[in-house]
């Protein structure tokens, strides 16, 4: 089992190269000069301009502009004026020594800004997570023994439907129904501006944000268990099951559903995934004070470094998704592992 | 050489036999038959009727009246009502409709192109060719799609061309992999064998035996591509990176009703239903289509 998930981590690495990569080349041929967003205007004296640009290491071409982001330029001598001899060291640590440089805007590590706003972010994805598999495996489990009948019916239109109703849309809905005719929940944010909640009153915050990230999964789940489920029914150990007298019950759950579970878990990869994406839109629509929100908001304030530290971070989050279920998966069915 | 060789392969029967399965199977499936026409419908009518209606109802699509701000639905001639600035509520969600239409047939189709020609080249050369497709797809895909498309459609001002471009450009990557797949054991059967023993060239190998047989696959995805698309255009422009105000888009419809939320909330069910609606469409299309394409299920 070691020997897999080592194997797995080293397939990570290129596509974690690949990702900075891409990342870098998408925000380095952005059009616009950066500086000009950090001087403000032309009255800066084009001396000091200079210099920053020198000092930030704008001057270099693209490709080592990308090597000082991932490793750091405090190894390095900048040329601050311009006469061939290096004045003093950088100060950036790079990407992977877990400096993703400052915000241009709130002139503050990204690192720290991307570490405050996690724990919120993370609140609504686990709890996403959670009620989404919660419910969607029962769901799928009971649609697959119930085939053809009206629960079945109802869970497969639930699914479509999870999957096609855009989540700012019925975050919308919600919002109109709990919050301005009937006044159960608040319209949005996370917390009450003047301290003080009761966990009721964080709970009621997080009610219809987790409702709306969790459909998508729910419906995802519901239908892989169901599929597997109908699948795994007709294979000859439940055949044998059935045979030795066993009640169709106790085939069903002791035998059909524990495997028919094993590829949701191959699923938790892309789930996350869709989560991290989810929360963007989800925060915005209840102006939750996220990552995703965060990555939204300096989108338009071009406030780059903080956009690509979010997306890395994305990007990492969703490899190591991937590989808890593909370990997961390994440790579930053997044979995977082996092959 | 070309010629000796296509004298050389049997005849090909000039059956058909798995399309007109498929489109008698769409026939008998009333779920998938019903999704077609609304979607056609719904299609039509965003391209035919807004000049029409404009014309019947003197309305301007982009003209502004204050006085006639938050009408409900059905007053003063408007079947859907106004909205801030006393836009005609129908007319903006049928040109709505003509660019998130527009957006999604065009990058879903390019994304095809793209996906599906390099699927074929990584599984027809394997080696490092295919290393190299497969690393693409594996990072680009471990990026969460709606960051790149949100950093793309900001750096680059977004007209609908220019979304369209965005949105294929970063679509294509499943499609690339289930093709890849089907190339992958494609490739091994006996007829690829006898085709390449009798000297087939590379290209015809790709353009006549394989690309016949990975476009059931392409076809279906190509309509569940659409419906994704059009929610990823829809949550851009909600957003404010995607199709920009004055021009009317579902989805941007839907950011300038969330400010007026408690003044005009008849201007929030119709984007969302249309939105809602088309994916719906496009989706349970995709699962006739894959069912009708299955000769497993279509010979039943």
């Amino acid at each position: 089992m070691g020997a897999f998930i080592l194997r797995r981590l080293l397939q990570s690495i290129p596509t974690f190269f690949g990702i900075t990569a891409i990342v870098f080349l998408l925000i380095a041929s952005a059009p616009g000069d950066p500086i000009s967003l950090i001087t403000f205007g032309e009255n800066q004296d084009p001396q000091t301009t200079l210099e920053l640009r020198r000092l930030l290491g704008l001057d270099q071409p693209v490709p080592l502009q990308y090597v000082y982001w991932l490793i750091g330029n405090d190894w390095a001598r900048i040329d601050l004026d311009g006469d061939g001899v290096g004045d003093i060291n950088g100060t950036r640590r790079g990407l992977l020594r877990g400096d993703l440089g400052n915000s241009i805007r709130q002139q503050r590590p990204v690192f720290d800004l991307l570490i405050e706003r996690i724990p919120s972010t993370l609140r609504l994805t686990i709890s996403a997570l959670l009620i989404g598999y919660g419910i969607g495996i029962p769901v799928g489990v009971l649609s697959a023994i119930y085939r053809g009948r009206a629960f079945d019916q109802f869970a497969r239109v639930l699914s479509v439907l999870g999957n096609a109703v855009p989540s700012f849309w019925l975050g919308l809905i919600l919002i109109i129904a709990f919050s301005v005719q009937l006044k159960w929940l608040p319209m949005g944010g996370s917390a009450s501006p003047t301290g003080g909640d009761t966990p009721l009153d964080t709970l009621s915050y997080m009610i219809m944000p987790v409702i709306v990230l969790s459909l998508p999964t729910l419906a995802n789940v519901s239908r892989l268990v169901r599929t597997s489920v109908l699948e795994v029914l007709t294979q000859d150990y439940i055949r044998t099951a059935r045979a030795k007298g066993l009640a169709g019950r106790a085939v069903v759950w002791r035998h059909a559903v524990r495997n028919a579970l094993i590829p949701t878990a191959t699923f938790l990869g892309a789930a996350l995934g869709g989560l991290l994406s989810g929360t963007v839109i989800v925060e915005q629509v209840f102006l939750w004070s996220g990552v995703g929100r965060l990555v939204v908001d300096s989108v338009f304030q071009r406030d780059y470094p903080i956009v690509m530290g979010s997306v890395v971070l994305g990007a990492i989050l969703f490899i190591l998704g991937t590989l808890l279920s593909d370990v997961l998966y390994g440790l579930l069915d053997p044979r995977i592992r082996l092959s | 050489m070309t010629t000796a060789v296509a004298r050389l392969e049997p005849p090909r029967p000039r059956s058909r036999s798995l399309w007109s399965d498929a489109l008698m199977h769409i026939g008998r499936d009333k779920l998938t038959l019903l999704a077609l026409i609304i979607l056609v419908l719904m299609t039509i009518a965003a391209i035919v009727s807004p000049p029409i209606i404009e014309n019947q109802l003197g309305i301007d699509a982009n003209r502004t009246r204050i006085p006639d701000r938050f009408l409900a639905p059905g007053e003063e001639g408007h079947w859907l009502g106004t909205d801030q600035l006393g836009r005609d509520q129908l007319i903006r969600l049928l040109y709505g409709g003509r660019i998130s239409l527009a957006i999604a047939y065009s990058a879903s189709a390019i994304s095809l192109i793209i996906g599906v020609t390099l699927g074929l080249i990584a599984g027809y050369a394997r080696g490092r060719v295919d290393d190299a497709i497969i690393w693409l797809i594996n990072t680009v895909n471990a990026i969460p799609i709606i960051f790149l498309l949100l950093v793309a459609s900001s750096l680059w001002s977004p007209s609908p061309e220019m979304l369209i471009v965005i949105l294929a450009v970063l679509g294509w990557i499943p499609s690339a992999r289930l093709v890849r797949g089907e190339v992958l054991s494609l490739r091994e059967r006996d007829y690829v064998l006898a085709a390449r023993a009798l000297g087939a060239p590379t290209w015809r190998l790709l353009v006549h035996h394989f690309l016949p047989n990975v476009l059931p696959t392409a076809i279906v995805y190509l309509s569940i591509n659409a419906g994704t698309l059009i929610l990823l255009e829809s949550a851009l422009s909600y957003l404010g990176v995607g199709v920009q105000p004055p021009e009317p888009s579902w989805g941007n419809m839907l950011t300038e009703a969330r400010t007026f939320l408690a003044l005009g909330s008849h201007l929030i069910l119709p984007p969302g239903l249309c939105i809602a609606m088309t994916v719906l469409c496009f989706y349970l299309i995709g699962d006739g289509l894959r069912d009708a394409l299955d000769p497993q299920t279509t010979r039943k």
